[in-house]
């Protein structure tokens, strides 16, 4: 039972320590990193202290702790999930909006670029007139 | 009155070029931007070599995102109307016209080109007219108001129009889901008889196989507008 803690708290810890060097090196942005560290806590506190998982079985009425394990891991998995969800569907908003903006924008800076060529051109042949006059 | 067709391509290399010449000839008080939808043909290339106006869009964003660029242009170029127009050869410029002495005349918000008004020209496969007549079905019971080619991407705005869909325009499948938008927040929208012809090149964006989850996604869509507070 010790010995499994023991790998358990060893592997949580390996897990915190390798999303903080994520964040570190930029890698993952801290917002998105909370979460998981919390996770990793709690999950690091009941594997130290197990009886808390046997009260909060008794609490909720499931018969043995590791029940009431699964329950939680999966309704946090299922949390982090659905906030990935809303994270993509914002990004994929902010994507559409400054792919439209890009698109607008070149068409714009086209359209000078062949205006202020054309003004040039302009210019051009008006000197030309004029040397043409002084000749 | 300053008038634009928007036309949203995606690999329409085909088409692209026949398109534009039907409105310079059929409707010529009309500007046009063509929207590149990132295609991965030649279309790009060659709207460039014909010198044709061209918005590019770097990454491909489906057709609402890519007409909803060219409701943001009309907005930044003070445009007054501005159209939908396939790329595919689909639509007729001849009606381009007339489509806005209705929605002047009327002082409309938007009209849509119908082919069910008289029933004139290709008018869709059996299954396609089903899926349509019951969205049509659908609109009329939450908005009350009669569309009968709720899918026409041939479809002419007004300036407030345009000022709200360069804001909000659906990503996919936006045809029905706009209708119900605009009409939900009281804008006048009629529909206008046209002819469209059958695709001579290329397939429809929908394919047998996603008209279930058009469907599905559409009437969602719908009934979320319902509830949705402005």
């Amino acid at each position: 039972m010790v010995k499994l803690q023991l790998i358990g708290a060893a592997v949580l810890l390996l897990g915190m320590l390798y999303i903080i060097r994520l964040i570190r090196k930029r890698r993952m942005e801290l917002k998105y990193a909370l979460p998981w560290l919390a996770v990793s806590f709690a999950a690091l506190i009941v594997d130290c202290f197990p009886e808390l998982l046997s009260k909060l079985a008794d609490l909720l009425g499931i018969a043995t702790p590791v029940n009431a394990l699964y329950l939680v891991a999966f309704l946090l998995s299922i949390c982090l999930l659905f906030a990935l969800t809303v994270i993509v569907s914002r990004q994929s908003e902010r994507i559409k909006q400054l792919v439209q903006a890009a698109a607008l924008c070149e068409e714009r800076i086209k359209r000078l670029e062949s205006a202020g060529a054309g003004e040039e051109r302009k210019d051009l042949s008006g000197q030309e007139e004029q040397s043409a006059r002084e000749e | 009155m300053k008038s634009l067709v928007m036309i949203p391509a995606y690999n329409e290399e085909k088409n692209i070029v026949k398109t534009v010449r039907d409105i310079q000839k059929n409707a010529p008080d009309f500007d046009y931007i063509i929207i590149n939808d990132c295609s991965r043909d030649s279309t790009l290339d060659l709207c460039r070599r014909e010198g044709l106006h061209v918005l590019n869009l770097p990454v491909n964003l489906g057709i609402g995102g890519a007409v909803q660029t060219g409701y943001r242009y009309a907005m930044q170029n003070g445009y007054d109307v501005a159209v939908q127009f396939d790329g595919d050869g689909q639509h007729d410029a001849a009606y381009l016209t007339q489509m806005r002495e209705k929605l002047v005349r009327e002082e409309l918000d938007m009209v849509i080109g119908s082919r069910f008004l008289r029933h004139e020209g290709f008018q869709s496969s059996g299954m396609r007219r089903l899926g349509i007549r019951y969205f049509t079905e659908l609109i009329r019971v939450s908005t009350g108001k009669k569309i009968t080619d709720p899918t026409s991407g041939m479809r002419m705005a007004n300036r407030s129009v345009i000022e709200a869909f360069a804001v909000n325009y659906p990503k996919d499948y936006p045809e029905p889901e706009s209708v119900v938008y605009l009409l939900r927040q009281g804008k006048r929208v009629e529909e206008a008889p046209v002819k469209m012809r059958e695709r001579e090149n290329g397939k429809s964006s929908i394919s047998f196989s996603r008209s279930i989850y058009y469907m599905c996604k559409v009437t969602f869509a719908i009934l979320i507008e319902d509830i949705r507070r402005y």
